[in-house]
């Protein structure tokens, strides 16, 4: 029998040293063996010097412990003893089998030849516990035929074998003879079919009154599907030989002895089940019998799990909805939605990634990462991670990897998965929008990882929340940047039009300068206002905000009714214009146009006008254009300087300085020339030349 | 017309030739010197920091670029000057909102009064 420290009389004994332990035996030994049992007094009362043992006082502790037990012992056993194999039996034992036996205390062989075990008897003596069927011959009760006799060795001080113990038992969780109680089919089809254990013990206690053993006298099917100690009836507890027993010992012996019920709860370090109990007292006192009512509570550790992890969630997602809201750039809200779920199922690495337009690539713009793997930061062809696996996620169903080394499915690819961090777990669940695979939320392990059903449904709540704060973020950017672009072409447009309206203003004092014709310089200005709108219209019917040279001034040249012909030759490539240079140029031409038309070759008959222009490289690389305004066979007619001041004025002073042209305005025989040279791609301001400043 | 800008050397900085060439005119016809006039903000930034300046005027967008450094030069070596905008108010950085500024288009003799205060400000200090 096994010495548990924590029984009373044991830790008795080793606090009292060897000292101790011989007054027991000289204090035990006058009574040896107690108990009111037949047997117990048939060992007292015998006398055993012709045995070979001696008196009783001079017995070896191993043999006297061993009696202790037998004789308590509510199971028929026997023991064999010494090299003579004396035999001695308990009560429960008496009249079980029909046999010839020897008397009590007396060789086994000599008078006992059909002694069914006699057989095994020097395998045990070996060290082997051996258990031999009890042919149904020699059994006295015909109810209980499923019977079999364990024979084990008993060591003695030395660790040798020095007897056999030989104890009856129950094949089966029947019982085994009276051992059971008394108990009506009806009650015993209730009894088994209760969700409830129930089971009646009876306490088995060592000489010391420490409880020593539990024997089960009858259980239910609900008991033994709790303790996981099957077909228990009619067995004691030490028969499953586990370590978590003592509890049961306690317990039960305390309630035997104090008669006084019990509640506790899940004593075992491994039930088959968690339970609670509730251990009370029945039958006689001396019976020291315990009912045990036993409790599933598996079922409420599931819910109050379940509640729990619900509660887990709903406060993990309120808190991603906290930490999402106030975010207004899409990148922060992937990162920092991958950083909580992270976290929180305490993950390698976990992120959001979207999906190409035509499906190929998955990009992962930042993720979070434990610090135990790198980032999954890139775009990777979504094909090199196998289609096995991607089919899942382009048709909406979960990717799931336990261990991206032990799974089928990764074979062949595991290229991709090491150069994605080379993680073993993946759970990641794809988001369909309009039928189409758009983006995918991940959480990777370093290591295999079994993902529970919980985690999964919060990775698709997570990764929906994250899609709908991300494309939230994206509107409201594109809608802040709308109207960040239309105020500024607001802003421009104002800028325009009053600048416009300045130089309108300037061109309209510069036409009534001077004394003349009032209806004359209404005209000239009107001609003016007519130019500007012209170049705004050319310029406005472009997304660049550009004009075209040539239809610049064919445009001009129309609004007299002139255009090309014998007389009018335009000629010069294609060339682009910014509104400004348009500006400029426009009001030129028009003013060039309107000289020629009242004093020019537009109006001489004979004259004819070259309008052409080429573009060059000059020394520094930028494009120059070269106009030429070139009128032959033009009589010589006196100027009026009063009319052309404005036409000279905007030539030779203005283009110059809004345009960094180079101008020549020529009052030749034959007709006016004119040549303007300027930078096409940048127009460097100029100083005014007048008034000058000289200094 | 008082005769504060009489002999007062003004800064003109405008991209537009011919509002540029009308500010010069009415300046000199004020009987002020002008100083420049310059359309881009290098010739404008080489001016206020080479030459003896009492006032200046500064239109904000020249060609797209801004003078703001302009203005910045110019508030540190505190000669007075004032905006030339197209552009309403908020538009302006709020460094620059207790300058004085004159909206586009504007009137002549409003702007040389204009012009006329700040010089006598400076004149003042």
């Amino acid at each position: 029998m096994r010495l548990h420290p924590n029984v009373p009389g044991v830790r008795r004994r080793l606090q009292n040293g060897a000292e101790g332990q011989r007054k027991e035996q000289r204090g035990v030994s006058r009574i040896w063996p107690g108990g009111a049992n037949g047997m117990a007094a048939s060992v007292r009362d015998a006398d055993w010097a012709e045995s070979g043992l001696g008196p009783v006082e001079g017995w070896p502790p191993s043999l006297r412990q061993t009696l202790d037990n037998l004789l308590s012992q509510p199971l028929p056993a026997a023991l064999l003893w010494g090299e003579n194999l004396l035999y001695f039996h308990n009560d429960a034992y008496v009249g079980r089998l029909a046999l010839l036996h020897p008397a009590f205390g007396r060789p086994l062989l000599e008078n006992s030849p059909d002694f069914p075990g006699r057989s095994a008897i020097n395998q045990v003596l070996a060290g082997q516990t051996v258990i031999e069927d009890v042919p149904r011959s020699v059994l006295m009760n015909e109810d209980n035929p499923d019977c079999v006799m364990v024979l084990s060795p008993v060591h003695d001080e030395q660790g040798e074998v020095q007897g056999v113990l030989l104890t009856l038992a129950a094949r089966s969780g029947e019982g085994f003879l009276n051992a059971r109680l008394p108990i009506s089919d009806g009650y015993r089809a209730l009894f088994n079919v209760l969700d409830e254990g129930f089971g009646v013990v009876e306490v088995l206690f060592d000489a010391d009154r420490c409880p020593s053993d539990v024997h089960f006298m009858e259980v239910n099917a609900a008991f033994e599907r709790l303790t996981g100690f099957g077909n228990a009836a009619g067995r004691t507890m030490r028969a499953f030989a586990s370590d978590h027993d003592q509890h049961w010992y306690e317990i039960c012996g305390r309630v035997a002895l104090s008669r006084r019920p019990e509640r506790f709860e899940n004593p075992d370090a491994a039930p088959a089940r968690p339970y609670d109990a509730y251990a009370f007292p029945i039958g006689e006192p001396r019976q020291n019998r315990v009912a045990i009512l036993l409790r599933d509570i598996m079922p409420r550790l599931q819910a109050e799990a379940a509640l729990h992890a619900n509660e887990r969630r709903k406060t993990f997602l309120l808190e991603l909805s906290d930490s999402l809201r106030p975010l207004a750039d899409p990148q922060d809200i992937m990162a920092a939605a991958g950083a909580l779920l992270g976290a929180h199922l305490g993950a390698d690495r976990c992120g959001y990634g979207e999906v190409d337009a035509a499906g190929d690539h998955f990009t992962v713009v930042r993720d979070w990462t434990s610090g135990r793997t790198a980032s999954a930061r890139g775009t990777y062809r979504i094909d090199d991670f196998g289609l096995k696996l991607t089919a899942d996620q382009r048709t909406g169903r979960k990717l799931v990897i336990e261990d991206a080394l032990a799974d089928p499915r990764t074979q062949g690819v595991e290229s991709a998965y090491i150069v994605a961090g080379g993680l073993r777990a993946t759970l990641a669940v794809p988001l369909m929008k309009e039928g189409r695979w758009i983006a995918c939320f991940f959480v990777q392990q370093g290591s295999p990882r079994t993902w529970t059903a919980e985690e999964e449904a919060l990775l698709w709540d997570v990764a929906e929340r994250t899609w709908a704060a991300v494309e939230r973020a994206r509107v409201e950017w594109a809608l802040r940047d709308s109207e960040k672009r239309l105020r500024v072409a607001v802003s421009e447009l104002q800028h325009r039009v009053r600048n416009i309206l300045t130089v309108v203003r300037s061109v309209f004092a510069r036409t009534f300068d001077r004394r003349g014709d009032q209806e004359e310089m209404a005209d000239h200005f009107k001609g003016r206002l007519d130019a500007l709108a012209r170049s705004q219209i050319v310029v406005t019917q472009t997304a660049a905000g550009t004009a075209d040279l040539e239809n610049l001034i064919r445009d001009e040249l129309m609004s007299v009714g002139a255009h090309d012909g014998p007389q009018v030759r335009i000629e010069g490539p294609d060339v682009l214009l910014n509104s400004k240079a348009a500006e400029s140029l426009g009001l030129a031409v028009h003013e060039l146009t309107t000289n020629a038309v009242k004093y020019g070759a537009l109006r001489a008959t004979g004259a004819s006008l070259d309008i052409f222009w080429t573009v060059d490289l000059d020394q520094g690389g930028q494009r120059m254009l070269t106009l030429c305004w070139d009128e032959q066979g033009v009589p010589a007619v006196s100027i009026n300087p009063g009319h052309e001041g404005f036409g000279r004025e905007l030539i030779e002073e203005a283009l110059p300085y809004r345009l960094g042209a180079e101008t020549k305005l020529e009052f030749r025989g034959g007709g006016i020339r004119c040549s303007i040279a300027m930078p096409l791609d940048m127009a460097p301001n100029r100083q005014l030349k007048e008034p000058v400043d000289e200094r | 017309m008082s005769d504060d800008l009489k002999t007062k050397r003004i800064l003109v900085i405008e991209d537009e030739y011919f509002i540029a060439s009308d500010l010069a005119r009415a300046l000199v016809t004020a009987g002020a010197e002008v100083v420049g006039p310059a359309g881009d903000l290098a010739t404008g930034l080489r001016l206020a920091d080479s030459e003896e300046i009492d006032a200046a005027i500064l239109d904000v967008n020249l060609d797209g670029a801004m003078s703001y450094p302009i203005a910045d030069r110019l508030s540190q070596a505190q000669v007075p000057h004032l905006f030339l905008t197209g552009y309403d108010g908020w538009s302006l950085p709020a460094t620059y909102r207790n300058i004085p500024c004159l909206p586009k288009p504007f009137a002549m003799p409003r702007l040389l009064a204009l012009v006329g205060r700040l010089c006598g400000q400076q004149a003042q200090a």
